[in-house]
């Protein structure tokens, strides 16, 4: 069985940050190659499991007591996102961080990060998924201020400390969920609240859980009013870590787990799918509008994300509208897989339009748009790489994210949410308009890539380009739908709980069905 | 520097620490059947060493735990509990299943009754006890550098 | 016990209060610790049984049954320990973060280190 393997995309990339921080300075040749065999891998596994689902139970420990990893159709595409974008940063790395001392070190909190992040991705409890969750936001508070001068480490202190709130927060959420249900278990409990009678937002402790978990999600993905520290640091640490966050930790320890949190364990309500729809929209307006007054191209990027990310929220709180609001089904399977689409597009070409960024940089050592674009000799893989990243972001129709937003828009007018529709025209047009007002800046021009870059921002550009093949319906249904349909449905969890029932059934016991009154720790 | 610390301290932080790393030892080694375990006794051996640090000065405690053995020791527990993890996977083809327990199972409320669960709590205990030592070491390096002989490398950008 | 809870209101409270308020460094990081000790008192406190024994099986308890009657729950406290190493290893980065930024500045003001000479951050 295939799915026995899963742990390991937890342990390699852990066990190879801890021998890489073990070697000694001298053998950073090999901790480099060891670092890169992992993300390469983590690649070929995330695509070994992308056809695959069900759980795995740790240490054979059986589901409610135990700790298991669920893979289900959304865990596995951002498996494969957070895989590629490892890779590609991974090789990028190789080369970029020779403007930094200590890359050994890098590469040992690199491996931890990308463990937390598919940890955060496989682990099917809250309480789990929160470690993961700080495995990977710890590693990155030290990757951003790793050129520990001033401005990087002003940056990393606030995104820490904001960071630990926000995360403290979270934990809060789930001690109250535990100790009103007696489990932290994904599956369990969302059986229990699915028959929680006085509903969610009539429940005080169980609303202020909610709120702390998704406000607290929200911090990590940035969205609007949470988005303070994203352009400080995508302006300040190197350009390989804001990649890895740009395109692994906001979707994934941010939306994946919030999406997580409120289509699987609460179930998806209408307030839940309001308070989406705000952050959503406020991330769209917000970052689209600033986008216009920055002067830097980073922190053009980090508002850009703002932005791009409020579109993928938004698909999902449409979603979950329309299911709550009995709309049509298949409007809302379309639109919450579009929204999953974007993600992983979102991912691709952001990191991609940020290592093209670090490549200047490297080469020229500053990235001040105005110098850079009298430049006439430019590599010419730089500009098709660039232009391909830059159209996909912008939307320009044969390009991935055209697709991805052009159905989060036209599932937005299918089911009636008309003003959401209008937002994210107007969030699609500014941030269009931006790329093609400093169309001059995002073809700065470089004499040469160099190496390991180049190899890296070629396979991104590749994976960028066939990113567009998901639209073929047949791969559209492989991919984006099942996941989508997997996560409003919770199919994996649901067969989790089905085949606890039939263990349960078979041994006999008094109380075969988890109910409410099972359990009540604080007695 | 040594000049102005007081001689009872220094004498009194010479006979307490073995006795604290023997305490620490027992509650790691005894985690499975009473209360304790990897975490706490790892930092409790850490303190052993801190209080070294603390009386007698940075030498004195590189002395007994140089600060490249405390790094590595960080990593070493890692690894050895990912081994014993691993280890399950292999034997039993589940991941983190107590192996040892299926093939060696220990006599009830003895010391070797939990299979791979002492292996965990040991190399959980390595582990805290070197991370513990090298930040409380690292703060104190921190707070006065420049000063004194260790090479202390940060990573900065070239 | 209700008073407890009330304690680690005031307590979460007074961490945010400080977080938002202080101007210093490492009062904001001890304000960061204060939140996360109430949380961490919140979840002992979930776990709590007047006068439960420790949830490990000794000669004590006569069969599985009365130990689940007296013991108090063990997964809270687990929960604690991994959030305890969590807070921990966060202080230390948060402090080793200051005092790099002390090394720069020679201060741990907010006001100076954020001063006007930078670009404005918003």
């Amino acid at each position: 069985m295939i799915k026995n393997l899963l742990p390991l995309m937890i342990v390699l990339p852990m066990g190879a940050g801890f021998i890489i921080a073990l070697l000694p300075e001298k053998f950073a040749y090999w901790a480099n190659r060891l670092a890169i065999a992992v993300t390469a891998l983590l690649l070929f596994g995330s695509g070994l499991f992308s056809t695959t689902g069900g759980y795995y139970e740790i240490g054979g420990w059986p589901m409610p007591v135990g700790i298991n990893l669920s893979l289900d159709g959304f865990n596995r595409v951002l498996l494969l996102m957070v895989g590629i974008i490892g890779f590609t940063v991974a090789i990028y790395a190789l080369n970029y961080m020779q403007l930094y001392t200590g890359s050994n070190r890098f590469f040992a909190l690199l491996m931890l990060m990308l463990a937390g992040l598919n940890g955060t991705l496989l682990s099917g409890d809250l309480f789990n998924r929160f470690v993961y969750v700080e495995i990977a936001v710890i590693s990155s508070y030290i990757l951003v201020g790793f050129g520990c001068q001033a401005p990087e480490l002003k940056a990393a202190f606030k995104y820490a400390v904001l960071g630990t709130v926000a995360s403290t927060f979270t934990l809060l959420g789930i001690a109250v969920i535990y100790s009103l249900y007696g489990t932290v278990n994904i599956a369990h409990l969302s059986v229990q609240l699915a028959a929680e009678p006085t509903g969610i937002l009539f429940n005080s402790p169980l609303l202020f859980a909610g709120l702390f978990m998704v406000l607290g999600f929200a911090y990590k993905a940035a969205l609007v009013p949470f988005h303070v520290w994203q352009p400080d640091v995508f302006e300040t640490a190197p350009a390989a870590v804001v990649g890895l966050i740009s395109g692994g930790l906001v979707g994934v320890v941010g939306i994946y787990a919030m999406i997580r949190t409120i289509f699987t364990v609460f179930g998806i309500t209408t307030w839940l799918g309001w308070m989406l729809l705000s952050l959503a929209v406020f991330s769209i307006l917000y970052g689209s509008f600033k986008v216009l007054e920055q002067e830097s191209l980073r922190r053009v990027y980090a508002y850009q994300t703002i932005s791009q990310l409020g579109f993928s929220v938004l698909g999902f709180g449409v979603g979950s509208l329309i299911i709550s609001q009995d709309g049509p089904y298949w409007v809302a399977v379309l639109i919450v897989a579009g929204a999953i689409f974007h993600l992983f597009n979102h991912a691709i070409f952001k990191t991609l339009l940020i290592l093209l960024e670090g490549t200047v940089e490297h080469s020229e050592g500053y990235t001040d748009a105005v110098n850079l674009s009298d430049k006439t000799n430019c590599d010419r893989n730089f500009s098709i790489a660039s232009f391909v990243a830059m159209a996909s972001a912008a939307g320009i129709p044969p390009f991935a994210g055209f697709f991805s937003k052009m159905i989060i828009l036209g599932s937005c007018v299918l089911a009636g949410y008309y003003l959401f529709a209008v937002v994210g025209v107007v969030g699609f047009i500014v941030s269009s308009v931006v790329y093609y007002r400093r169309r001059r800046r995002f073809f700065p021009g470089v004499e040469k890539i160099g190496g390991s870059m180049r190899f890296a921002v070629g396979f991104l550009t590749t994976v960028c380009l066939a990113s567009t093949l998901l639209v073929i319906p047949s791969v559209w249904q492989l991919f984006p739908e099942q996941a989508a349909e997997d996560i409003l449905t919770d199919q994996i969890y649901l067969e989790q709980i089905e085949e606890w029932r039939q263990k349960l059934l078979n041994m006999q016991l008094p109380s075969s069905v988890p109910d409410n009154s099972e359990v009540t720790p604080d007695d | 520097m040594n000049d102005n610390r007081s001689l009872i301290i220094i004498k009194v932080s010479k006979w307490m620490a073995p006795f604290i790393f023997l305490y620490g030892l027992y509650v790691v080694l005894y985690g499975h059947l009473s209360p304790g375990g990897g975490f706490p006794g790892g930092v409790i051996i850490a303190a052993s060493f801190i209080l070294i640090l603390l009386a007698r000065g940075r030498r004195a405690a590189l002395k007994k735990l140089p600060y490249g053995v405390a790094k590595e020791l960080d990593a070493i527990g890692a690894l050895m509990f990912l081994t014993v993890a691993m280890l399950g996977f292999i034997f039993s083809g589940l991941f983190f299943a107590n192996f040892l327990q299926q093939y060696l199972p220990g006599e009830t409320r003895r010391w070797f009754n939990a299979g791979t669960i002492v292996i965990n709590n040991i190399a959980i205990g390595i582990k805290v006890c070197g991370a513990i030592f090298v930040i409380l070491f690292f703060l104190s390096v921190l707070r006065i550098s420049g000063e004194g002989g260790i090479d202390f490398r940060s990573i900065e950008r070239k | 016990m209700t008073g407890i809870y009330f304690l680690i209101l005031a307590l979460l409270l007074i961490g945010v209060f400080g977080v938002i308020t202080q101007k210093n460094l490492i009062k904001i990081i001890i304000s960061v610790s204060i939140i996360e000790a109430a949380v961490n008192l919140f979840l002992i406190f979930v776990g709590y049984r007047a006068g439960g024994e420790a949830p490990i099986i000794t000669e004590r308890f006569a069969d599985t049954a009365e130990f689940a009657r007296l013991s108090v729950d063990p997964f809270p406290q687990a929960m604690v320990l991994t959030s305890i190493v969590i807070s921990v290893s966060l202080t230390a980065l948060l402090i080793v973060i200051s005092l790099r930024l002390y090394h720069i500045y020679g201060t741990y003001d907010i006001n100076r280190i954020w001063g006007e000479a930078d670009p404005d951050n918003d």
